[in-house]
Protein backbone atom coordinates (compact mmCIF):
# COMPACT_ATOMS: atom_id res chain seq x y z
CA UNK A 1 0.00 0.00 0.00
CA UNK A 2 1.63 3.58 -0.59
CA UNK A 3 1.20 6.46 1.43
CA UNK A 4 -1.34 8.59 0.29
CA UNK A 5 -3.76 5.77 0.93
CA UNK A 6 -3.06 4.72 3.71
CA UNK A 7 -3.03 7.78 5.31
CA UNK A 8 -6.72 8.30 3.63
CA UNK A 9 -6.98 5.21 5.65
CA UNK A 10 -5.76 6.11 9.02
CA UNK A 11 -8.25 8.13 11.13
CA UNK A 12 -10.52 4.89 10.37
CA UNK A 13 -8.09 2.93 11.06
CA UNK A 14 -7.31 4.71 14.78
CA UNK A 15 -11.02 4.45 15.16
CA UNK A 16 -11.39 0.97 14.57
CA UNK A 17 -13.36 1.95 12.38
CA UNK A 18 -11.46 -0.50 9.28
CA UNK A 19 -11.89 -4.43 9.18
CA UNK A 20 -10.71 -7.14 7.16
CA UNK A 21 -8.18 -7.08 4.68
CA UNK A 22 -7.88 -3.26 4.46
CA UNK A 23 -7.41 -3.39 8.08
CA UNK A 24 -4.03 -5.49 7.63
CA UNK A 25 -2.92 -3.76 4.52
CA UNK A 26 -3.22 -0.22 6.53
CA UNK A 27 -1.60 -2.10 9.98
CA UNK A 28 1.14 -3.86 7.52
CA UNK A 29 2.08 -0.16 5.87
CA UNK A 30 1.97 1.60 9.20
CA UNK A 31 4.74 -0.97 10.50
CA UNK A 32 6.72 -0.36 7.82
CA UNK A 33 6.41 3.31 7.54
CA UNK A 34 7.94 5.87 9.52
CA UNK A 35 6.09 8.93 8.68
CA UNK A 36 2.90 7.56 8.60
CA UNK A 37 3.35 5.60 11.89
CA UNK A 38 3.86 9.54 13.36
CA UNK A 39 1.16 10.72 11.55
CA UNK A 40 -1.01 7.37 13.08
CA UNK A 41 0.45 8.72 16.90
CA UNK A 42 -0.76 12.48 15.98
CA UNK A 43 -4.67 11.34 15.31
CA UNK A 44 -4.23 9.38 18.29
CA UNK A 45 -3.82 12.04 20.55
CA UNK A 46 -6.46 13.84 18.72
CA UNK A 47 -8.98 11.30 18.90
CA UNK A 48 -8.13 11.26 22.91
CA UNK A 49 -8.97 14.72 23.52
CA UNK A 50 -12.35 14.26 21.57
CA UNK A 51 -13.33 11.08 24.20
CA UNK A 52 -11.82 13.54 27.12
CA UNK A 53 -14.52 16.12 26.06
CA UNK A 54 -18.04 16.27 27.63
CA UNK A 55 -20.70 15.76 25.13
CA UNK A 56 -22.41 19.12 24.66
CA UNK A 57 -26.26 18.88 25.23
CA UNK A 58 -29.09 21.56 23.14
CA UNK A 59 -30.44 24.07 26.25
CA UNK A 60 -34.24 23.09 26.97
CA UNK A 61 -35.33 26.71 25.41
CA UNK A 62 -32.84 26.35 22.01
CA UNK A 63 -36.52 25.33 19.88
CA UNK A 64 -37.75 28.72 21.00
CA UNK A 65 -34.83 30.87 20.27
CA UNK A 66 -34.78 29.07 16.70
CA UNK A 67 -38.70 29.64 16.10
CA UNK A 68 -38.77 33.18 17.82
CA UNK A 69 -35.86 33.86 14.46
CA UNK A 70 -38.12 31.98 11.71
CA UNK A 71 -40.25 34.09 9.56
CA UNK A 72 -44.06 33.26 9.71
CA UNK A 73 -44.94 31.26 6.56
CA UNK A 74 -46.32 33.21 3.27
CA UNK A 75 -50.31 33.59 3.65
CA UNK A 76 -52.11 30.95 1.54
CA UNK A 77 -52.48 31.73 -2.22
CA UNK A 78 -56.07 32.73 -2.96
CA UNK A 79 -58.51 30.34 -4.75
CA UNK A 80 -58.21 32.25 -8.09
CA UNK A 81 -54.58 32.65 -8.16
CA UNK A 82 -54.44 29.01 -7.88
CA UNK A 83 -56.81 28.73 -11.19
CA UNK A 84 -54.71 31.69 -12.55
CA UNK A 85 -52.66 30.52 -15.82
CA UNK A 86 -48.79 30.36 -14.85
CA UNK A 87 -47.51 31.13 -18.15
CA UNK A 88 -48.19 33.28 -20.93
CA UNK A 89 -48.74 31.01 -23.31
CA UNK A 90 -51.84 29.77 -20.96
CA UNK A 91 -53.30 33.04 -20.22
CA UNK A 92 -53.55 33.55 -24.15
CA UNK A 93 -55.17 30.35 -24.38
CA UNK A 94 -57.96 30.67 -21.38
CA UNK A 95 -59.10 34.20 -22.80
CA UNK A 96 -59.68 32.41 -26.54
CA UNK A 97 -61.61 29.52 -24.73
CA UNK A 98 -63.96 32.55 -23.04
CA UNK A 99 -64.24 34.68 -25.84
CA UNK A 100 -65.31 31.17 -27.90
CA UNK A 101 -67.73 30.39 -25.45
CA UNK A 102 -69.59 33.42 -24.89
CA UNK A 103 -69.55 33.61 -28.70
CA UNK A 104 -70.79 30.05 -29.07
CA UNK A 105 -73.70 30.95 -26.54
CA UNK A 106 -74.41 34.28 -28.56
CA UNK A 107 -75.05 32.19 -31.36
CA UNK A 108 -76.80 29.09 -29.80
CA UNK A 109 -77.90 30.19 -27.07
CA UNK A 110 -79.07 27.35 -24.57
CA UNK A 111 -82.75 26.26 -24.63
CA UNK A 112 -83.71 25.10 -21.44
CA UNK A 113 -86.66 22.95 -21.29
CA UNK A 114 -89.40 22.50 -18.63
CA UNK A 115 -89.08 18.95 -18.84
CA UNK A 116 -90.86 16.36 -21.19
CA UNK A 117 -93.94 16.22 -21.94
CA UNK A 118 -96.80 12.98 -22.00
CA UNK A 119 -96.81 12.95 -18.25
CA UNK A 120 -99.93 13.76 -17.65
CA UNK A 121 -103.10 11.24 -19.10
CA UNK A 122 -105.08 11.96 -21.79
CA UNK A 123 -108.71 12.76 -22.22
CA UNK A 124 -111.55 14.10 -23.79
CA UNK A 125 -114.15 16.90 -22.58
CA UNK A 126 -117.37 17.51 -24.37
CA UNK A 127 -116.36 21.48 -24.99
CA UNK A 128 -112.87 20.57 -25.49
CA UNK A 129 -113.07 21.05 -29.30
CA UNK A 130 -114.97 23.78 -28.79
CA UNK A 131 -112.43 25.56 -26.10
CA UNK A 132 -109.46 25.11 -28.70
CA UNK A 133 -111.83 26.81 -31.72
CA UNK A 134 -112.08 29.56 -29.60
CA UNK A 135 -108.36 29.91 -28.87
CA UNK A 136 -107.65 29.37 -32.49
CA UNK A 137 -109.62 32.07 -33.55
CA UNK A 138 -108.16 34.03 -30.93
CA UNK A 139 -104.72 33.23 -31.76
CA UNK A 140 -105.47 33.95 -36.04
CA UNK A 141 -107.01 36.67 -35.34
CA UNK A 142 -104.96 38.57 -32.94
CA UNK A 143 -101.75 39.65 -33.37
CA UNK A 144 -100.16 38.61 -36.72
CA UNK A 145 -103.50 37.32 -37.80
CA UNK A 146 -103.52 34.31 -40.12
CA UNK A 147 -106.37 34.42 -42.16
CA UNK A 148 -105.72 31.29 -44.41
CA UNK A 149 -105.54 29.04 -41.39
CA UNK A 150 -108.53 30.67 -39.92
CA UNK A 151 -110.49 30.34 -43.13
CA UNK A 152 -109.38 26.05 -42.38
CA UNK A 153 -110.44 26.18 -38.52
CA UNK A 154 -113.19 27.96 -39.51
CA UNK A 155 -114.26 25.41 -41.84
CA UNK A 156 -113.75 22.75 -39.98
CA UNK A 157 -115.56 24.23 -36.90
CA UNK A 158 -118.44 24.71 -39.07
CA UNK A 159 -117.75 20.77 -39.74
CA UNK A 160 -118.57 19.70 -36.71
CA UNK A 161 -121.51 21.71 -35.77
CA UNK A 162 -122.75 20.34 -38.50
CA UNK A 163 -122.50 17.23 -37.57
CA UNK A 164 -123.21 17.52 -33.82
CA UNK A 165 -126.57 16.11 -32.77
CA UNK A 166 -127.26 19.81 -31.55
CA UNK B 1 -48.66 28.21 -36.32
CA UNK B 2 -47.34 28.63 -32.31
CA UNK B 3 -49.67 28.29 -29.85
CA UNK B 4 -50.42 32.30 -29.05
CA UNK B 5 -50.61 33.13 -32.93
CA UNK B 6 -53.87 30.37 -32.79
CA UNK B 7 -54.81 31.64 -29.47
CA UNK B 8 -55.30 35.25 -30.95
CA UNK B 9 -56.93 33.87 -34.50
CA UNK B 10 -59.58 32.55 -31.76
CA UNK B 11 -59.89 36.13 -30.04
CA UNK B 12 -60.11 37.28 -33.43
CA UNK B 13 -62.26 35.12 -35.20
CA UNK B 14 -65.16 35.04 -31.70
CA UNK B 15 -65.05 38.79 -31.48
CA UNK B 16 -65.94 38.77 -35.70
CA UNK B 17 -68.35 35.91 -35.27
CA UNK B 18 -69.68 36.78 -32.08
CA UNK B 19 -69.90 40.91 -31.39
CA UNK B 20 -71.81 41.33 -34.98
CA UNK B 21 -74.75 38.58 -33.90
CA UNK B 22 -74.86 40.05 -30.93
CA UNK B 23 -74.99 43.28 -32.40
CA UNK B 24 -77.81 42.19 -34.90
CA UNK B 25 -79.54 40.37 -32.46
CA UNK B 26 -80.05 43.07 -29.91
CA UNK B 27 -79.78 46.95 -31.15
CA UNK B 28 -80.60 46.46 -34.53
CA UNK B 29 -84.08 45.19 -35.77
CA UNK B 30 -86.46 45.14 -38.62
CA UNK B 31 -88.73 47.79 -39.17
CA UNK B 32 -92.05 47.60 -37.72
CA UNK B 33 -93.64 48.22 -41.20
CA UNK B 34 -92.21 45.22 -42.41
CA UNK B 35 -94.12 42.81 -39.51
CA UNK B 36 -96.89 44.17 -39.19
CA UNK B 37 -98.01 44.27 -43.19
CA UNK B 38 -97.63 40.36 -42.37
CA UNK B 39 -100.30 40.96 -39.43
CA UNK B 40 -102.71 41.69 -42.36
CA UNK B 41 -103.86 39.70 -45.86
CA UNK B 42 -104.72 42.66 -47.39
CA UNK B 43 -102.06 44.78 -49.66
CA UNK B 44 -101.35 48.33 -49.37
CA UNK B 45 -101.24 48.44 -53.17
CA UNK B 46 -103.27 48.00 -56.14
CA UNK B 47 -106.56 45.21 -55.37
CA UNK B 48 -105.31 41.63 -56.12
CA UNK B 49 -106.54 38.15 -55.91
CA UNK B 50 -104.36 34.98 -54.79
CA UNK B 51 -104.83 31.36 -55.00
CA UNK B 52 -102.91 29.24 -52.48
CA UNK B 53 -103.13 26.33 -50.17
CA UNK B 54 -103.09 26.30 -46.11
CA UNK B 55 -102.30 23.21 -44.00
CA UNK B 56 -103.31 23.00 -40.25
CA UNK B 57 -101.90 20.04 -38.06
CA UNK B 58 -104.70 17.83 -36.04
CA UNK B 59 -102.37 15.23 -34.22
CA UNK B 60 -100.32 13.55 -36.51
CA UNK B 61 -102.73 14.07 -39.47
CA UNK B 62 -102.48 17.56 -41.66
CA UNK B 63 -105.80 19.17 -43.22
CA UNK B 64 -104.86 21.16 -45.99
CA UNK B 65 -107.43 22.98 -48.55
CA UNK B 66 -107.00 25.33 -51.09
CA UNK B 67 -107.73 29.40 -50.30
CA UNK B 68 -108.61 31.66 -52.68
CA UNK B 69 -108.56 35.88 -51.04
CA UNK B 70 -109.43 39.12 -52.76
CA UNK B 71 -107.48 41.69 -51.12
CA UNK B 72 -107.95 45.07 -51.61
CA UNK B 73 -106.76 48.22 -49.08
CA UNK B 74 -106.96 46.33 -45.73
CA UNK B 75 -109.68 44.43 -46.43
CA UNK B 76 -109.79 41.19 -47.54
CA UNK B 77 -112.31 38.03 -48.12
CA UNK B 78 -110.79 34.88 -48.02
CA UNK B 79 -112.44 31.16 -49.42
CA UNK B 80 -111.86 28.07 -48.85
CA UNK B 81 -113.62 24.81 -49.33
CA UNK B 82 -112.91 22.36 -46.95
CA UNK B 83 -114.43 18.47 -45.99
CA UNK B 84 -117.36 19.43 -48.98
CA UNK B 85 -118.19 22.80 -47.47
CA UNK B 86 -117.59 25.78 -48.60
CA UNK B 87 -116.95 29.32 -46.05
CA UNK B 88 -116.23 32.76 -46.52
CA UNK B 89 -114.40 34.91 -44.42
CA UNK B 90 -114.47 39.29 -44.76
CA UNK B 91 -111.74 40.76 -42.90
CA UNK B 92 -112.42 44.52 -42.54
CA UNK B 93 -109.74 45.36 -40.88
CA UNK B 94 -111.11 45.08 -37.20
CA UNK B 95 -113.11 41.69 -36.79
CA UNK B 96 -113.15 38.74 -38.95
CA UNK B 97 -116.77 37.97 -40.61
CA UNK B 98 -118.26 34.74 -41.25
CA UNK B 99 -120.40 35.36 -44.39
CA UNK B 100 -123.18 32.78 -44.32
CA UNK B 101 -126.84 32.30 -46.49
CA UNK B 102 -128.53 33.87 -42.64
CA UNK B 103 -126.24 36.80 -43.14
CA UNK B 104 -122.65 37.45 -41.44
CA UNK B 105 -121.63 36.98 -37.98
CA UNK B 106 -118.40 37.93 -36.15
CA UNK B 107 -115.82 35.31 -35.30
CA UNK B 108 -114.08 37.15 -33.19
CA UNK B 109 -115.54 39.68 -31.05
CA UNK B 110 -112.48 41.46 -30.00
CA UNK B 111 -110.90 43.79 -32.86
CA UNK B 112 -107.28 42.88 -34.21
CA UNK B 113 -104.95 44.77 -32.51
CA UNK B 114 -100.72 44.62 -32.69
CA UNK B 115 -99.10 45.13 -29.77
CA UNK B 116 -95.97 46.16 -31.45
CA UNK B 117 -93.75 46.85 -28.19
CA UNK B 118 -95.12 43.71 -26.75
CA UNK B 119 -93.68 41.40 -29.91
CA UNK B 120 -90.82 43.01 -29.73
CA UNK B 121 -90.32 42.73 -25.78
CA UNK B 122 -90.68 38.50 -26.24
CA UNK B 123 -89.62 38.17 -29.77
CA UNK B 124 -86.30 38.49 -31.86
CA UNK B 125 -87.22 39.22 -35.36
CA UNK B 126 -84.57 37.92 -38.06
CA UNK B 127 -83.47 38.06 -41.17
CA UNK B 128 -84.12 34.54 -42.81
CA UNK B 129 -83.43 33.09 -46.49
CA UNK B 130 -85.16 34.92 -49.27
CA UNK B 131 -87.41 32.99 -52.20
CA UNK B 132 -89.18 33.61 -55.27
CA UNK B 133 -92.59 32.72 -54.68
CA UNK B 134 -95.07 32.95 -56.96
CA UNK B 135 -93.31 34.70 -59.43
CA UNK B 136 -91.90 37.44 -56.87
CA UNK B 137 -88.85 37.41 -55.00
CA UNK B 138 -89.86 37.64 -51.11
CA UNK B 139 -87.73 38.27 -47.78
CA UNK B 140 -87.39 35.87 -45.17
CA UNK B 141 -88.87 37.19 -41.56
CA UNK B 142 -88.15 34.70 -38.64
CA UNK B 143 -89.45 35.98 -35.30
CA UNK B 144 -87.88 33.82 -32.53
CA UNK B 145 -89.41 33.34 -28.85
CA UNK B 146 -86.90 35.00 -26.58
CA UNK B 147 -87.96 32.76 -23.78
CA UNK B 148 -87.52 29.35 -25.51
CA UNK B 149 -85.18 30.36 -28.03
CA UNK B 150 -87.22 28.51 -30.89
CA UNK B 151 -88.29 30.11 -33.69
CA UNK B 152 -92.10 30.66 -33.61
CA UNK B 153 -92.85 31.92 -37.27
CA UNK B 154 -91.23 32.28 -40.75
CA UNK B 155 -92.85 34.62 -43.11
CA UNK B 156 -91.81 35.88 -46.80
CA UNK B 157 -92.85 39.25 -47.37
CA UNK B 158 -93.03 40.55 -50.61
CA UNK B 159 -92.39 44.04 -51.22
CA UNK B 160 -94.49 45.04 -54.17
CA UNK B 161 -97.22 44.51 -53.68
CA UNK B 162 -96.73 44.15 -49.62
CA UNK B 163 -97.92 40.72 -49.33
CA UNK B 164 -97.36 37.66 -47.17
CA UNK B 165 -96.86 35.02 -50.17
CA UNK B 166 -95.90 31.88 -47.56
CA UNK B 167 -95.95 31.27 -43.82
CA UNK B 168 -94.84 28.81 -41.42
CA UNK B 169 -96.08 28.99 -37.48
CA UNK B 170 -94.13 26.27 -34.99
CA UNK B 171 -95.35 25.23 -31.36
CA UNK B 172 -93.57 25.39 -28.71
CA UNK B 173 -91.78 21.62 -29.34
CA UNK B 174 -90.62 22.74 -32.59
CA UNK B 175 -93.34 21.10 -34.79
CA UNK B 176 -94.62 22.52 -37.59
CA UNK B 177 -98.20 23.53 -37.32
CA UNK B 178 -99.37 25.84 -39.65
CA UNK B 179 -98.19 26.28 -43.02
CA UNK B 180 -99.66 28.85 -45.86
CA UNK B 181 -98.36 29.81 -49.23
CA UNK B 182 -99.54 31.82 -52.47
CA UNK B 183 -99.53 30.07 -55.32
CA UNK B 184 -100.69 32.43 -57.65
CA UNK B 185 -100.83 36.39 -57.90
CA UNK B 186 -103.64 37.94 -60.53
CA UNK B 187 -105.10 41.31 -60.72
CA UNK B 188 -108.54 41.51 -60.07
CA UNK B 189 -111.34 43.60 -61.72
CA UNK B 190 -113.58 46.51 -60.12
CA UNK B 191 -116.53 44.01 -60.18
CA UNK B 192 -115.16 41.59 -58.75
CA UNK B 193 -114.21 43.25 -55.95
CA UNK B 194 -117.54 44.68 -55.68
CA UNK B 195 -119.17 41.75 -55.56
CA UNK B 196 -116.63 40.11 -53.50
CA UNK B 197 -115.86 42.37 -51.02
CA UNK B 198 -117.56 45.68 -51.28
CA UNK B 199 -121.17 44.87 -51.39
CA UNK B 200 -120.64 42.31 -48.40
CA UNK B 201 -119.23 44.72 -46.42
CA UNK B 202 -122.01 47.60 -46.94
CA UNK B 203 -124.42 45.03 -45.49
CA UNK B 204 -122.75 44.06 -42.21
CA UNK B 205 -124.70 44.69 -39.60
CA UNK B 206 -123.48 47.06 -36.60
CA UNK B 207 -122.47 45.69 -33.46
CA UNK B 208 -120.83 46.87 -30.24
CA UNK B 209 -117.26 46.52 -29.71
CA UNK B 210 -116.82 44.00 -27.20
CA UNK B 211 -114.45 45.36 -24.84
CA UNK B 212 -113.05 43.11 -21.94
CA UNK B 213 -114.58 42.90 -19.18
CA UNK B 214 -114.10 43.40 -15.42
CA UNK B 215 -114.28 40.95 -12.61
CA UNK B 216 -117.37 42.84 -11.14
CA UNK B 217 -118.82 42.94 -14.43
CA UNK B 218 -118.33 39.28 -15.01
CA UNK B 219 -119.39 37.79 -12.00
CA UNK B 220 -122.41 40.03 -12.13
CA UNK B 221 -122.96 38.37 -15.66
CA UNK B 222 -122.17 35.61 -15.38
CA UNK B 223 -122.77 34.48 -11.68
CA UNK B 224 -119.53 33.05 -10.59
CA UNK B 225 -116.25 34.91 -10.06
CA UNK B 226 -113.55 33.75 -12.05
CA UNK B 227 -110.09 33.21 -10.75
CA UNK B 228 -106.64 34.54 -11.67
CA UNK B 229 -103.69 32.31 -11.61
CA UNK B 230 -101.05 32.93 -10.20
CA UNK B 231 -98.35 32.28 -12.70
CA UNK B 232 -98.03 32.90 -16.33
CA UNK B 233 -95.24 32.28 -18.22
CA UNK B 234 -92.52 35.51 -18.88
CA UNK B 235 -93.50 37.84 -21.40
CA UNK B 236 -97.20 36.70 -21.63
CA UNK B 237 -99.39 39.71 -20.16
CA UNK B 238 -103.55 39.93 -19.40
CA UNK B 239 -105.53 41.17 -22.43
CA UNK B 240 -108.83 40.75 -20.96
CA UNK B 241 -111.60 38.56 -19.60
CA UNK B 242 -114.38 37.03 -21.56
CA UNK B 243 -117.76 35.48 -21.34
CA UNK B 244 -117.90 32.88 -23.50
CA UNK B 245 -121.17 31.09 -24.01
CA UNK B 246 -121.14 27.17 -25.17
CA UNK B 247 -124.12 26.01 -27.03
CA UNK B 248 -125.09 23.69 -23.93
CA UNK B 249 -125.87 26.66 -22.47
CA UNK B 250 -122.57 26.50 -20.04
CA UNK B 251 -120.68 29.81 -19.54
CA UNK B 252 -117.29 29.67 -19.75
CA UNK B 253 -115.04 32.78 -18.21
CA UNK B 254 -111.74 33.32 -20.69
CA UNK B 255 -108.97 34.94 -19.40
CA UNK B 256 -106.90 35.73 -22.62
CA UNK B 257 -102.97 36.35 -22.07
CA UNK B 258 -101.00 37.33 -25.07
CA UNK B 259 -96.82 37.70 -25.60
CA UNK B 260 -97.46 39.39 -28.41
CA UNK B 261 -97.79 36.64 -31.26
CA UNK B 262 -99.45 33.75 -29.23
CA UNK B 263 -102.35 33.60 -27.09
CA UNK B 264 -102.82 31.75 -23.94
CA UNK B 265 -106.13 31.18 -22.69
CA UNK B 266 -107.52 30.02 -19.44
CA UNK B 267 -111.13 28.92 -18.97
CA UNK B 268 -113.04 28.17 -15.80
CA UNK B 269 -116.45 26.32 -15.90
CA UNK B 270 -118.37 26.85 -12.53
CA UNK B 271 -119.82 23.43 -11.20
CA UNK B 272 -123.43 22.67 -10.95
CA UNK B 273 -126.25 24.23 -12.76
CA UNK B 274 -126.02 24.57 -16.74
CA UNK B 275 -122.84 25.40 -16.53
CA UNK B 276 -121.63 22.65 -14.60
CA UNK B 277 -122.10 19.67 -16.51
CA UNK B 278 -119.73 16.75 -16.51
CA UNK B 279 -117.18 16.15 -18.99
CA UNK B 280 -116.68 12.73 -20.05
CA UNK B 281 -113.37 12.01 -18.70
CA UNK B 282 -111.23 8.71 -20.25
CA UNK B 283 -108.18 7.52 -19.53
CA UNK B 284 -107.03 6.07 -23.51
CA UNK B 285 -103.94 6.24 -23.45
CA UNK B 286 -102.57 4.99 -19.60
CA UNK B 287 -105.72 2.68 -18.60
CA UNK B 288 -109.28 1.36 -19.06
CA UNK B 289 -111.92 3.57 -20.28
CA UNK B 290 -114.04 5.03 -17.45
CA UNK B 291 -117.06 6.60 -17.62
CA UNK B 292 -116.65 9.34 -15.18
CA UNK B 293 -114.52 12.36 -15.45
CA UNK B 294 -111.21 12.23 -14.20
CA UNK B 295 -110.13 13.66 -10.98
CA UNK B 296 -106.17 14.65 -11.43
CA UNK B 297 -105.10 16.73 -14.31
CA UNK B 298 -105.29 15.55 -17.63
CA UNK B 299 -104.27 16.46 -21.52
CA UNK B 300 -106.65 16.87 -23.70
CA UNK B 301 -105.84 16.44 -27.20
CA UNK B 302 -108.78 18.20 -29.43
CA UNK B 303 -108.46 20.96 -31.55
CA UNK B 304 -105.67 22.87 -32.60
CA UNK B 305 -104.06 23.53 -29.33
CA UNK B 306 -102.83 21.53 -27.07
CA UNK B 307 -105.18 21.61 -23.21
CA UNK B 308 -104.82 20.93 -19.85
CA UNK B 309 -107.69 19.95 -17.50
CA UNK B 310 -107.73 20.46 -14.18
CA UNK B 311 -110.86 20.42 -10.90
CA UNK B 312 -110.92 22.82 -8.19
CA UNK B 313 -114.22 21.03 -6.81
CA UNK B 314 -116.74 20.64 -9.34
CA UNK B 315 -115.31 23.97 -11.28
CA UNK B 316 -112.84 22.95 -14.14
CA UNK B 317 -110.31 24.55 -15.34
CA UNK B 318 -108.45 24.37 -19.02
CA UNK B 319 -105.51 26.09 -19.75
CA UNK B 320 -104.85 26.31 -23.76
CA UNK B 321 -101.75 27.61 -25.59
CA UNK B 322 -98.47 27.25 -27.13
CA UNK B 323 -96.72 25.87 -24.34
CA UNK B 324 -95.29 22.99 -23.19
CA UNK B 325 -97.35 20.80 -21.20
CA UNK B 326 -95.17 21.35 -18.12
CA UNK B 327 -95.65 25.08 -18.65
CA UNK B 328 -99.60 24.54 -18.92
CA UNK B 329 -99.70 22.42 -15.92
CA UNK B 330 -98.33 25.10 -13.92
CA UNK B 331 -100.36 27.49 -15.10
CA UNK B 332 -103.73 25.48 -14.52
CA UNK B 333 -101.96 24.65 -11.03
CA UNK B 334 -101.29 27.77 -9.97
CA UNK B 335 -105.25 28.94 -9.50
CA UNK B 336 -106.32 29.52 -5.87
Amino acid sequence: MRCDAARGLLAEFQLGALVGRRRDEVAAHVAACEACRAELAALGGTAGLLDASEPLRPSRDLWQQVAAQLKPRATARAWWRALAPSTPRAAYAVAAAIVLIVALLVLFPIHLSNGPDGVLPHATDDDAALLAQWHAEASLTSALGNLPALALVAAEADRRQGVSPE
Amino acid sequence: MSVRGLAVTAVVAGCAVGLPTWIMGHILDYTAAQVLRAGFAAPVGDPIRTVGWAAVRRGSAWQVSRVESHLELRCARIETRANGRSLSLLDDGERVWVLGEAGATVLQPSPRKVDWALLRENYQIRDAARAVIAGLEAAGIELVCKRTGRTSEVLWISAAPDLVLRRDTYDADGHLVLHSQVEEIRATTFDELQKRIDAPLAQLPKVASEAPLTDAAFAEQAGFAPARPQYVPRGYREVGLYARKCPRGRTYAERRYSDGLRVLSVYQRPGGGPGGGQGRGMGHRYGQARHTEAAGPVMIDEGEAKTVRVARGRSRIFVTGDLTQAELLRVANSLP
